[in-house]
């Protein structure tokens, strides 16, 4: 089947990119393998919670500028608007805005800023038990996306991407094998090292779909904790518009959006949600504006 | 507790303190022991968990050899529950000398290790992990044991006897007067508050920690700090002890526990100021993974869930100035003998296995000085169970550590019966957190059971917890290890918004 675009990955940022472009009538297939850290979220996303010295930030907008990731947008302000669209037009409800953060208490009792609290969803019970409010999230989500005539391959992992003369000409999945589902454009969306969006060995660290040129360090740290860990920030390298790089040259029908993308700290910047939404929605706007579609 | 003489003070909570406590106790001393932490906190709780046949000496040690399967033979009779009777090998590689095994063989027979050689293909038959090159192998009596649940059975076992003990107490000074060690002043860490406490004999057995004891009497016991990194493994690759034939050497033992096996181990001279904070090295993880996996190929597919450092208190043998030649062996010290100093006995060097033989050592001594004729029968009497550790699954109890299949009535047993306050002390206590998720999902179940509605309580354990488990996964952080980490990470850094 030929698609305009092939999304990998079905968390927060594929199915944010996959719902901004299919809202705009651009064919779009996104092939899933069920690593979401969306299934986690326990009703709150994030924004900009700290600044590049560790100070807490109350208003994100004002503060996004000296963000990794979010230098790259073309009007973040814009952007977490039309994020915020998104999520109302999937049915789901909250409270809070860009422009000033609001608090969550976390259920060890630790009050910290958030940008959006969701109203209309389960309780959370213990984080990591693929939580209510996380799958009703997804749900959400996925729903939008195949009402706008999205197509989700859920449950499959994509594998072995071809690039030759600095284009994507095909990609293989698990179940379906090579040369069934194809594309114009392809997005990878498929996160960090939690998520198999990035693989690492005691040697080096690999995007193992395309290749992709990856940012990383060779030194490991002797670092605490909780002092930000160099991991956080390896991810795929790109140019200014998150075309993907690989051997060092823009691979021109390639994208990266979410944590898959080199540079950032979630932990560090408690920015998690944002840039995988806002990042998402920039890399619609690319491809829309590329292709002149 | 203040105000009463005690026959004997020991200060150190290691398997030598509490060996000590439970000799004395049991032939009728009356017996305070201390810890400035919670008991296992140095050598104890950080080395290979083997316990030897005495096979590794047999050829360069043949005295350490046979005291090791002496004592092999008496643990395994006296607390089977503290050791898996797994047996090892001792396989050769193609590239090592075929002709060291005969040598091997006969050094083991003549330190009364039972040492057979077993034709290779059975060897692989009956360890199927062993790299299935190996053109020879031996087998011998070499077990697992658990030197914590050891510790707390030793432990017990000196307060069924009457004995007390206080962990988080911190020996700061000795009481001395003229010449005499009459007790100490001790250091309640949690709180600030100090007390003094009086024993007619005051034995010091805490490990690379007894330089500094002694020199509170002022006397000297020369020490170096040799440390030990190990691996632990993500399952128990392999089902018996494996050894590599040859003169002792870095990496080349594997040794399976409960549900993971370890990889060990190094031997590398560190100051001081390094003992509280030791870390292992990538170069070490790196060397520990090539040698453990030249004999078991399969380790380099098998997860690293965590990397850890011991430190082992070498002694500078008396007899020599420059502190360069080390006693090895067992070194009991009467300081009444060796330094003019009445009240005060040192017990160190040994290994981990020939504990109790340390111990009954000290036990004579301070025994001989208070005219006690009690005999020893710690090599006989069984050591007791440690509730906690042993209790079957309670039907309806929910699971807390799924790894290690530690439910809710587990843990509220180690807290109301063996003390357990913190994460820390449950895993010591309980095995809690040394699985396969290295405490990932259990910590916080934990935590709230441990610190119910004290949330400061519960988030600096957590914050502990969190410091102390990637201490022992940044130096093997990658594969599913470093997901795992990134995993934890958001979990309680990100969702539940732990930070510094």
């Amino acid at each position: 089947m030929k698609f305009d675009v092939i999304i990998i990955g079905g968390g927060l940022s594929g199915l944010t990119c996959g719902i901004s472009l299919s809202s705009r009538g651009v064919r779009t297939a996104l092939v899933s393998a069920g690593q979401s850290s969306l299934y986690f979220n326990t009703g709150s996303f994030d924004l900009l919670g700290w600044d590049a010295a560790g100070k807490p930030v109350s208003e994100p907008l004002k503060a996004l500028e000296g963000i990794p990731v979010y230098r790259l947008l073309s009007g973040a302000g814009e952007l977490a608007g039309r994020a915020e669209k998104l999520l109302r037009d999937a049915g789901l409800e909250f409270e809070g805005s860009a422009e000033s953060n609001s608090y969550r208490t976390t259920p060890l009792g630790i009050r910290r800023p958030c940008w959006l609290v969701l109203k209309n969803v389960p309780q959370a019970v213990l984080p990591w038990d693929k939580s209510g409010p996380g799958l009703h999230i997804q749900q959400a989500l996925v729903r939008r996306f195949r009402s706008l005539g999205g197509l989700v391959l859920v449950g499959d992992a994509a594998r072995d991407g071809k690039i030759e003369n600095g284009r994507v000409t095909g990609i293989s999945t698990e179940k379906l094998g090579s040369g069934a589902i194809s594309a114009s454009r392809y997005v990878l969306a498929s996160g960090s090292f939690m998520n198999r969006g990035l693989v690492s060995t005691a040697e080096e660290v690999h995007e193992p779909v395309f290749g992709s040129d990856v940012v990383s360090a060779p030194v490991r740290t002797d670092l605490d904790v909780f002092a930000p860990q160099p991991y956080m920030g390896f991810g795929v390298a790109t140019d200014a518009s998150f075309r993907v790089l690989k051997d060092g040259s823009p691979v021109s029908n390639l994208y990266a959006a979410g944590q898959i993308l080199a540079g950032n700290d979630p932990i560090k910047y408690g920015n998690a949600e944002g840039v995988q939404m806002l990042s998402a929605l920039q890399v619609a706007d690319n491809i829309i504006k590329e292709a002149a579609l | 507790m203040n105000h009463r003489e005690y026959d004997v003070l020991i200060i150190g909570g290691g398997i030598t303190g509490a060996g000590t406590a439970r000799d004395c106790a049991r032939r009728g001393l009356s017996v305070l022991l201390v810890e400035k932490a919670d008991f296992c906190n140095g050598a104890t709780g950080r080395n290979h968990g083997l316990l030897h046949s005495g096979a590794r000496y047999a050829v360069t040690d043949p005295v350490s050899a046979r005291e090791c399967i002496e004592e092999n033979r008496i643990l395994r009779r006296i607390a089977p529950h503290c050791v898996d009777p797994t047996d090892g090998f001792f396989v050769t590689l193609p590239e090592d000398d075929i002709t060291y095994v005969h040598k091997f063989v006969q050094a083991c027979r003549a330190a009364g290790i039972d040492a057979e050689q077993v034709d290779t293909g059975r060897a692989l038959e009956m360890e199927p992990s062993l790299n299935p090159d190996i053109t020879a192998a031996v087998k011998v009596p070499d077990a697992s044991v658990d030197p914590f649940r050891l510790t707390l059975s030793n432990v017990l076992d000196a307060e069924m006897h009457g004995a007390e003990t206080l962990i988080w107490h911190e020996a700061v000074s000795l009481v001395t007067e003229g010449g005499r060690v009459l007790g100490a002043r001790l250091r309640d860490v949690r709180t600030g508050e100090e007390k003094e406490v009086r024993a007619a004999v005051t034995v010091n057995a805490s490990g690379i920690w007894g330089q500094a004891i002694a020199a509170m009497a002022g006397t000297q016991i020369r020490m170096l700090a040799a440390k030990g990194a190990l691996l632990v493994f993500g399952h128990r690759v392999n089902r018996m002890v494996v050894n590599r034939c040859r003169k002792p050497s870095d990496g080349d033992i594997i040794v399976p526990g409960e549900v993971v096996c370890v990889a060990g181990t190094t031997s590398s001279k560190v100051p001081f100021e390094e003992v509280d904070n030791l870390r292992v090295t990538p170069e070490e993880a790196a060397l520990l993974l090539r040698e453990s996996s030249a004999l078991m190929p399969s380790l380099l597919n098998t997860r690293v869930i965590r990397a850890y450092a011991g430190v082992r208190p070498l002694v500078a043998a008396d007899d020599d100035p420059t502190g360069r030649k080390t006693s090895r062996g067992i070194v009991c010290l009467d300081h009444a003998v060796r330094d003019g100093i009445e009240g005060l006995v040192s017990i160190t060097g040994g290994k981990m296995m020939t504990y109790r033989r340390m111990a009954e050592e000290a036990a004579d001594v301070v025994c001989a000085k208070l005219g006690n004729t009690a005999k020893c029968d710690t090599a006989s009497a069984h050591l007791p169970l440690v509730e906690a550790v042993e209790e079957q699954r309670t039907k309806g109890e929910p699971l807390i550590c799924e790894c290690e299949e530690i439910d809710r009535a587990g843990v509220r047993h180690a807290v109301e019966t063996l003390g357990a306050r913190s994460l820390g002390e449950l895993r010591r206590r309980t095995r809690l957190g040394m699985g396969t998720c290295q405490g990932q999902l259990c910590a916080y179940r934990a935590a709230r059971i441990l610190h119910g509605d004290d949330a400061e309580a519960m988030q600096d354990d957590l914050r502990r917890f969190l410091s102390e488990r990637w201490k022992g996964m940044r130096p093997i952080a990658w594969g599913d290890t470093l997901a795992e980490a990134q995993f934890t990470a958001y979990i309680y850094q990100n969702l539940l918004g732990l930070r510094k």
